[in-house]
């Protein structure tokens, strides 16, 4: 049998890549530990959801698990600190709809080191509306639309806070404005802690945040969530979403793109890691999220779901992609 | 809102508990570590112990937390007090009075001090937590954007107008301005824009406090601690100046005779410990100051005086356990240890706001009991913890100067996972000697280090959301008629001092030359390279520059210029740097710059076995017991590691 040039250069490829392949170093290495980094401040729920997921890694991947917080820049300090190191699948990052690796080249003023590429999504382990827009009981703004007549009323007047700068609501407020032919006041705070304190004091009108835990305060109401529709494991289902405003002002949910995502929170690690450790690690996410007894800890703030790794790629596909043509019509 | 006392009961019944007092003890313990050891703070501690008291019943996870929380404070000045190196940046003010006290042979007056104050400021602190808990959320509504930038406006001008030092306040006013550059340093909060990052990733988020503190007052001290060796070895903190019964009697003492200091820093402490952003570093400064004001024996201060501890312990501790006030009464953290509790109580079910008083109640009063409870307990753990810091004094010198170098090398690296924060703080060390030759002061530095992003970020912030009208609200223009009112005593003091003070010696002119001309070039080259900016992110770089920086440069350079044509006593004698101290600073410099570099390749443990080893060695001590030494001090750092799961670089050797 004769041999074409391209079956000869396969074979030697793949003459190759076996003996690299079994040498792959197993993974992990007896001893070594697995990082889970925390990439924002102790306490919050960044770093409460890795302390839940501490315990099952532990036992999935066969290793110690440590959790080690790299905060600052809106989480993006931690992101450059992992891809300084090497590519071995021993450090995880989190991600979420709010920041991630298709968010920071986009927003951050300096280009990060790395690139959105270097990223590989592990899965998406939780996703629900929870994004939504708070006001105090007594403001005048009461719906959706309020806020839009207000806001054409009074052009920057109206004084809207989130939390950055550098995250998701920065695209949320820019495509709220082009969209709805409105301009508002933004305002950035680094903490939920100051932006709710100033919503107590009348400073701010309305707070777009993770709403779910002002649900059942009495002094608050959340008018809208930021997303399309709810998902079958949204607990309050009485809230309204963007889909409910779209008679009245006149548009079509599906244009909207930051404004009618959900919120899901994924896993990611620095591309090029060797594939036992890639598999090993999808896995043991999967399982982890399969586990009653993880969902079941993290029932009060966690709404577990698993996409692949496919899934996942594709949905951060999506955000980049959207977030890039919503930063490019601004600076038009 | 009324308050059910059966509610009340039940949770001081579960506060009381055999296990739960256990527990509690842990939790001060862990927290008394955690406040000693620099860079690892109540947050992380209590974020370290969460995944195991989780599983516990939930009073008894609370309460163990509260344990921590309450504990740490109070830990902050012990090995300030004992060498000058305090654990965290509140804990700064007390040891400079205390570590005062302790050279001059008071270790036992400078530790009654510190216990007392802190005791009577959590207790304080704990008194306005039962009483304020149930009706802060009308007394947050004060307190926006624009109160709390003026009420760091008045902590900054109240401390810095010479009430930190007992220099001048221009001389005061610049080292602040100092701080307040450093501070520029990172991305601006309102805008975004990277800020004098010079092109290094490291610098995105800013300098560190913690590295900052290790750099400005831990490194020059291991250099003064070769030098200080022979003093140091025969002091009181070797030689255990203290007994137990000895020191709690003497507590009761030291606060009657400081009551008038104690009373109003720990009103103010808890005061500020109910602003969310504010935090204990303020707060202990502002006790500082409260004590220097009000002492009956002011002649004393800065070289040793009981309130100079007693006022930031109390003061610094109230403000801990004030921090909790908005907490529980409204969700929100005001500092890193009260976000950690807050998710604590999240994992629990616990959503903390005006409702979950109403349906939480018992498990409120828990969470208070046990911060209550804590001042007792680490009140009763104070002494062992004192003798076990003592012991480290009793090691040879240089195994300690090395130990306590392994430990900032350890603080610097966890707080930037990197040993960029290695490199900054040895970077600031340096920096911090040169300026401490032409006057600089350390603590100024640090207070407008930790204050000005704070102001920043207010002011720009009230600014946006309403402009300038935004400070033409009752509550700020009250708050502004008490920073005028501050600044107007200030200048008077000032003025008067200036009139009954001797003349400078030209040396000390020469010197404040030297000062002034560098804060010339620091000021123009922040104005210069700020030009490119965003107009928000460079309207504070300005401010800073010319009233911090640029402002007192001149009038110092006007005094100065002055002073040295006028006729002028005699300067003090220069004391002769040694040959040999010469070389021997040099070595530990040595030593620290290849710790820095075995880092990486063969990892924090091993590297730090090495240094350990080879100082010891230099130092002449004999080889076996330098191998002592350096495995001892390299097993301590693995036990930490792995025990408590810090991530510290492994090497080639995994270890």
């Amino acid at each position: 049998m004769k041999l074409t040039r391209r079956q000869i250069i396969a074979a030697g490829a793949s003459a190759l890549a076996t003996p690299a392949i079994a040498a792959d170093p197993p993974f992990p290495r007896p001893g070594k530990p697995i990082t889970l980094i925390s990439n924002f401040a102790p306490g919050g729920i960044v770093q409460k959801a890795m302390l839940d997921f501490q315990p099952f890694f532990d036992k999935e991947i066969g290793t110690r698990v440590l959790i080690e917080t790299v905060d600052g820049a809106a989480g993006l300090i931690g992101y450059n600190n992992v891809f300084s190191r090497p590519a071995d699948g021993y450090y995880i990052l989190p991600c979420s709809s709010t920041f991630g690796p298709y968010i920071y080249p986009h927003l951050s003023e300096v280009p990060p080191p790395w690139k959105y590429e270097d990223w590989l999504p592990l899965g998406i382990y939780s996703d629900i509306p929870n994004s939504g827009m708070v006001v105090l009981k007594d403001s005048p703004i009461k719906t959706f639309p309020d806020l839009i007549r207000a806001a054409k009323e009074r052009p920057g007047k109206i004084t809207i806070g989130t939390i950055g700068p550098g995250r998701v609501e920065d695209v949320q407020i820019v495509e709220l404005q082009k969209f709805f032919g409105i301009k508002i006041n933004h305002v950035y705070y680094d903490s939920g802690g100051t932006l709710f304190t100033d919503l107590l004091t009348h400073d701010l009108d309305v707070i777009i945040t993770a709403a779910i835990q002002y649900a059942e305060l009495p002094s608050v109401r959340i008018f809208t969530m930021l997303a399309k529709e709810m998902t079958e494991n949204f607990p309050y289902k009485s809230l309204k979403t963007m889909a409910d405003w779209q008679k009245e002002l006149n548009y079509d949910v599906n244009d909207l793109k930051t404004l009618g995502a959900t919120q899901f929170n994924g896993l990611v690690v620095r591309r090029g890691l060797p594939d036992n450790a890639r598999i090993k690690l999808i896995t043991a996410l999967k399982n982890t999220v399969e586990n009653p007894e993880w969902r079941k800890r993290v029932a009060a703030y966690r709404f577990p779901v698993y996409y692949s790794p496919e899934k996942s790629q594709a949905i951060y596909d999506g955000l980049n992609k959207g977030i890039a043509e919503m930063i490019k019509d601004a600076k038009k | 809102m009324g308050i059910d006392l059966s509610v009340v009961m039940e949770g001081m019944t579960h506060a009381i508990t055999l296990q739960n007092l256990l527990w509690l003890a842990v939790g001060a313990t862990l927290g008394l570590v955690a406040g000693t050891l620099p860079g690892l703070g109540s947050g992380s501690m209590m974020a370290i112990l969460l995944p195991v008291v989780v599983t516990l019943p939930v009073d008894t996870m609370l309460i163990s937390l509260a344990g921590i929380y309450a504990a740490n404070i109070y830990a902050d000045s012990t090995t300030g007090i004992l060498y000058n190196i305090p654990g965290h940046a509140a804990g700064i003010p007390a040891s400079m009075e205390g570590y005062r006290l302790n050279v001059a042979g008071r270790l036992e007056e400078a530790f009654s001090a510190q216990v007392g104050g802190a005791l009577f400021g959590a207790t304080v602190g704990f008194l306005m937590l039962i009483v304020l808990v149930p009706s802060l959320i009308y007394f947050v509504k004060f307190f926006g954007s624009a109160e709390r930038a003026l009420l760091s406006v008045w902590a900054l001008v109240f401390i810095s107008s010479g009430a930190v030092t007992r220099d001048n306040p221009v001389q005061s006013f610049l080292s602040v301005g100092a701080g307040l550059a450093l501070a520029l340093i990172g991305q601006q909060p309102n805008v975004g824009t990277f800020r004098f990052t010079l092109g290094l990733e490291g610098l995105w988020d800013g300098l560190k406090v913690v590295v900052l503190v290790l750099g400005l007052f831990a490194i020059p001290q291991l250099v003064s601690m070769i030098k200080l060796s022979q003093a140091l070895s025969t002091g009181p903190a070797a030689t255990g100046g203290i007994r137990f019964l000895s020191l709690y009697r003497s507590i009761g003492r030291t606060l009657w005779d400081g009551r008038h200091v104690v009373t109003r820093t720990s009103l103010v402490g808890s005061a500020i410990g109910m602003i969310p952003g504010i935090g204990p570093s303020t707060a202990a400064w502002v006790g500082y100051s409260i004590a220097r004001a009000k002492t009956r024996r002011p002649e004393k201060f800065g070289e040793g005086n009981p309130d100079g501890v007693l006022g930031p312990e109390s003061a610094g501790n109230a403000c801990e356990v004030g921090t909790i006030v908005p907490l529980l009464a409204l969700g929100i953290p005001g500092s890193a240890a009260a976000a950690v509790m807050l998710g604590a109580l999240n994992m629990v079910g616990i959503y903390p706001g005006p409702s979950m008083y109403a349906q939480y109640g018992a498990e409120v009063w828990t969470v208070m009991f046990g911060i209550g409870l804590s001042g007792l307990m680490f009140t009763i753990l104070a002494f062992p913890f004192i003798r076990g810091a003592q012991f480290l004094g009793r090691a040879p010198m240089s195994v300690l100067v090395a130990a306590i170098g392994t430990l900032c090398m350890m603080g610097a690296y966890m707080q930037t996972s990197d040993v960029f924060g290695i490199e900054a703080m040895l970077a600031i060390g340096v920096l911090t000697m040169l300026g401490m030759r032409i006057g600089l002061k350390p603590a100024p530095v640090l207070i407008g280090f930790v204050l000005g992003p704070g102001i920043e970020k207010e002011l720009i912030r009230a600014y946006q959301i309403r402009g300038f009208a935004r400070f033409l609200e009752p509550t700020s223009l009250a708050v502004l008629a008490i920073i005028v009112l501050t600044l107007g005593i200030a200048i008077y003091r000032g003025i008067q001092r200036r009139r009954t003070e001797p003349e400078q010696p030209a040396e000390t002119s020469r010197r404040d030359l030297w000062l002034a001309g560098c804060g010339l070039v620091v000021a123009t080259c922040l104005v210069v390279f700020s030009i490119p900016y965003l107009f928000l992110a460079k309207l504070w770089v300005w401010f800073v520059a010319t009233g911090f920086i640029a402002i007192p440069s001149l009038l110092l350079i006007r005094s100065s210029w002055s002073a040295l044509h006028r006729p002028h006593p005699a300067s003090h004698v220069q004391e002769a740097t040694s040959w040999k101290l010469v070389q021997q600073r040099g070595v530990l410099f040595a030593g620290l710059l290849g710790f820095l570099a075995l880092i990486m390749p063969i990892g924090f443990v091993l590297a730090s076995a090495i240094f350990v080893f080879a100082l010891a060695l230099y130092f002449e001590r004999k080889p076996m017991q330098a191998v002592i030494s350096g495995v001892a001090v390299a097993g301590f750092i693995w036990v930490m590691k792995t025990g408590f799961g810090f991530y510290l670089p492994t090497g080639v050797l995994d270890l």
